[in-house]
């Protein structure tokens, strides 16, 4: 055994934690080599020293024990409150931000509509059939191309045009009547004063 | 010699305060002196003591007899003083200083047992704290390497050269503050 491999096992000998072959193998080199015996030595009476560091002088008093465990534990029980509002709270957002704003509530004519998520773009692609209610605000694909507009304004332009034609007509019989009225009034007044000059009515005099 | 830990303990889990209380007793002062020794701060020792206990209370539910107490609570300590160093370090409190002793008259002439425990103690307490730990855990607790790695988590290979290392830099620290080995008497 060398000098490096002894002193290695220098702290193992001055605490008793070689095995018998080891601890023989060091003291023998330990009494050939003079430097390595001073080392050992001086492990010794480190060992020594170390027995001379006072300990502690402590008396726990049980009744600060108990009432820092109550304390803790009422901590304790108000932290996991905290955290399940916390968690509810996350969950009741999440839900309103899932569910809640993706549902439609609408109120039509003699029904309630209460849909969840946006209707799919196609209706003719999509795997969904179309919802059941009627969709009144959102315009269907027919009608958005621009020649059936055309078409349709078109019908609606000669419609009006056609009612406009009629209340002239109406207007021109009617205006007819009016004269008819009036030359028929006059007429009646002059064959009343005829009748009238004829039989010398004081009734139609006097009128 | 009372019940055995393992019984005080069964009986506290029952809800027997007394076993608990007896517990306390029996390990205060050794788990102060091992606090102490880890630590070297005497003033935090019965704060941290407390806080072990507490600790200990409110593991009460969580402890699995297997006949290892000792070691389950070697463990506490061990947390509660590395927490304390961590703190302690971002709040770094000062060794008390020791001046070093007059190389020219003998170690015997200026130091008696409470000095030379006080220039031991500094020079235990200027030691990594991993060194520190695995120098206590050998010399006062006297736990073997096997023991001291199940407790740590560390291999006892690296605690043996651990142990080797702390013996070396503590022989040369007192030294350095006057002890010669020369002259302390076998």
């Amino acid at each position: 055994m060398n000098c490096g491999e002894a002193r290695d096992l220098l702290p193992g000998l001055v605490y008793g934690d070689l095995s018998a072959q080891e601890a023989g193998a060091v003291d023998g080199h330990l009494q050939a080599c003079a430097q390595c015996a001073s080392e050992a030595r001086a492990l010794q009476q480190v060992r020594q020293l170390l027995r001379t560091v006072p300990g502690a002088n402590v008396h726990v008093n049980m009744a600060t024990v108990y009432r820092d465990a109550s304390e803790r534990s009422s901590q304790h029980a108000r932290w996991w409150r905290r955290m399940a509002l916390g968690v509810s709270g996350a969950a009741a957002a999440l839900w309103i931000v899932v569910f809640a704003v993706r549902t439609e509530i609408r109120l039509e004519p003699h029904q309630v509509v209460i849909r969840w998520a946006n209707p799919p773009a196609d209706p003719q692609r999509g795997a969904m059939p179309a919802p059941a209610s009627r969709e009144v605000s959102a315009p269907s694909p027919e009608m958005n191309e621009p020649g059936k507009i055309q078409e349709q304004l078109t019908m609606f332009g000669e419609l009006i045009f056609g009612h406009q034609q009629e209340i002239a007509q109406l207007q021109t019989q009617l205006q007819t009547l009016q004269n008819q009225v009036k030359t028929e009034t006059r007429r009646w007044q002059a064959t009343e004063l005829d009748v009238a000059a004829l039989s010398g009515s004081p009734r139609l005099k006097h009128k | 010699m009372g019940p055995a830990d393992s019984e005080l303990m069964k009986r506290w889990q029952q809800g027997d305060s007394l076993a608990f209380e007896a517990l306390v007793r029996r390990w205060e002062q050794r788990v102060a002196n091992l606090l102490q020794r880890l630590l070297v701060i005497a003033d935090q020792i019965p704060d941290l003591c407390q806080e072990v206990f507490l600790k200990l209370y409110q593991a009460r539910d969580r402890y699995q007899e297997n006949g290892n107490f000792a070691p389950w609570l070697y463990q506490i300590v061990l947390n509660t003083a590395r927490d304390a160093g961590r703190r302690r370090r971002r709040q770094p409190v000062r060794a008390e200083h020791v001046e070093p002793v007059d190389s020219a008259k003998p170690a015997e002439a200026h130091c008696e047992e409470k000095e030379l425990g006080a220039r031991v103690r500094q020079a235990v307490a200027e030691l990594p704290a991993a060194l520190r730990e695995v120098l206590v855990l050998r010399h006062y607790e006297n736990l073997n390497f096997e023991e001291m790695a199940r407790l740590t988590g560390t291999p006892a290979s690296t605690l043996k050269s651990r142990f080797a290392s702390a013996l070396n830099r503590l022989r040369g620290r007192l030294q350095e503050l006057g002890w010669n080995p020369e002259e302390m008497q076998p």
